[in-house]
């Protein structure tokens, strides 16, 4: 029973992301600036670094590809970024101290390499032609701080849900 | 060296690398028909994105409601002046109707470009990478959506069918970067003239309805329709209106900007359009030739 509570709260935050984008009064601001939400990507460095990162790597692989198939068209791209990503921060707070604000770091570390990776590649297949520098202040920034606060927000509650998770199994 | 291609994470990164490659390049070949695994992915999660989506789209609605209220009386003022107005456009319309039929029973021409029929829809996602304009409406190929139909809100037009599943669509916005997002507009005036609108700016806000010469009396405050010569679009949906006409770099032609009728961010409840006039194939085929471009 309780195996199948994180793949919920998972899909539940991959619905949660399309409707914040729909419903945040951002676009009505008529802004430049682009609000990303990556809660998907900060829910799997989570699960990589306190369960183990080939959990974090399904996740990653899984709702990648899924998030391909379902927003963008473009199958790969997230499926390959999101698992990919996963297994470098479980990487790297192994190196790192593994405490809840390292942690947290690493999880928006992950949002800016996501961020840049999706850049690069939808760059080179012609659907954006938007200049760095521009990429840089209106995309990056805001969405740093966007999910900068989203972190702030869910780590204690997510990595109690992960380790509690993991110790009934 | 052979340390190098020893490495077995090496090696798995750059199969992984080639199998990215090759998945990008069969998502991005012309496709007019999405695999079946796919259907079935999007059509379930598109069940809990609106069994998710519609609560929360009933909430926000009811915020906006209460906001609402606080201008009724100054707009009640407005719209019954407005009312009496109404009532003498209507008749007119109703006259002219009637009379648009008859003259076409004479000339034995009952099809016309501008018929169409209505599927509702609702939006239960829209995509939250924000590098393409991608929206997820509830009516799919069951319910007779097919690629590349016009998509409207009651204000104008937004954007056309990109795929279409069994009981889901993805609809791609007028307000997308892709290039390939071209539609055959005409601009109405005395005499109407024809364009194609290419793109869409993102910092103004507004389409771009290029290569008009440079004698073509265009100015800003004229309406933009879709013609429906583009082959599946019917013909006299509203895009929007011109704000500004510019000279392009080479100064042959110019650029008019058109600032769309709908909104691209509020969309809740949308109407895809089957024209009943049946689409000739060939300027189908082309059509989609131009747009590979």
């Amino acid at each position: 029973m309780r195996r199948i509570v994180l793949p919920i709260v998972v899909l539940l935050l991959f619905v949660s992301e399309s409707i914040f984008v729909d419903i945040s009064p951002v676009g009505h601001l008529n802004t430049d600036y682009v609000f990303v939400p990556r809660f998907l990507m900060i829910i799997f460095v989570f699960i990589a670094v306190y369960t183990d990162r080939y959990q974090g790597m399904l996740y990653g692989f899984i709702y990648g590809l899924l998030f391909d198939i379902v927003y963008t068209g473009i199958i790969g791209v997230y499926m390959f970024g999101m698992s990919f990503i996963a297994y470098l921060m479980a990487k790297a707070s192994k190196a790192l101290l593994s405490n809840i604000f390292v942690t947290s770091l690493l999880g928006v570390v992950a949002v800016v390499i996501l961020e840049f990776y999706v850049y690069i590649i939808n760059f080179l297949i012609g659907y954006t032609d938007m200049q760095f520098m521009m990429f840089l202040q209106n995309r990056l920034l805001p969405t740093v701080i966007l999910n900068s606060i989203f972190v702030l927000l869910i780590a204690f509650p997510i990595k109690k849900l992960i380790t509690w998770l993991s110790v009934v199994e | 060296m052979p340390q190098f291609f020893l490495n077995k994470r090496l090696i798995l990164l750059l199969v992984c690398i080639i199998i990215l490659v090759a998945l990008i390049g069969f998502s991005l070949q012309d496709r007019d028909k999405l695999s079946r695994p796919e259907m079935f992915v999007k059509d379930s999660v598109g069940w809990v994105q609106s069994a998710l989506h519609r609560p929360t789209q009933y909430l926000v609605g009811v915020f906006q409601n209460i906001k609402d209220i606080q201008y009724t009386y100054e707009e009640n003022k407005l719209l019954k002046e407005r009312l009496d107005e109404f009532v003498q456009l209507q008749t007119e319309v109703q006259r002219l109707e009637k009379d648009n039929q008859s003259l076409r029973e004479v000339l034995d021409k009952t099809e016309s470009l501008t018929d169409f029929n209505k599927i509702q829809a609702t939006v239960i996602a829209r995509n939250p990478d924000l590098w393409e304009e991608n929206i997820t409406v509830n009516k799919g190929s069951q319910h007779g959506v097919e690629a590349n139909m016009a998509v409207i809100t009651a204000k104008g037009l937004i954007g056309k069918v990109k795929h279409a599943a069994p009981y889901t669509s993805t609809v791609q916005l007028l307000s997308s970067s892709d290039r390939s997002n071209r539609i055959s507009a005409y601009v109405q005036g005395e005499k109407n003239r024809y364009y194609t609108i290419e793109g869409y700016d993102k910092t103004n806000g507004t389409l771009l309805l290029r290569n008009i010469p440079n004698d073509a009396e265009i100015e800003p405050g004229q309406q933009v329709l879709t013609s429906g010569l583009g082959g599946v679009f019917p013909s006299g949906l509203q895009i929007g209106e011109i704000t500004e006409v510019v000279p392009d770099d080479n100064g042959l032609t110019r650029t008019a900007f058109v600032k769309p009728a709908a909104d691209f961010y509020d969309i809740d409840h949308v109407i895809v359009v089957e024209r009943t006039i049946a689409s000739d194939e060939d300027l189908n085929d082309e059509e989609g030739e131009d747009e590979e471009e």
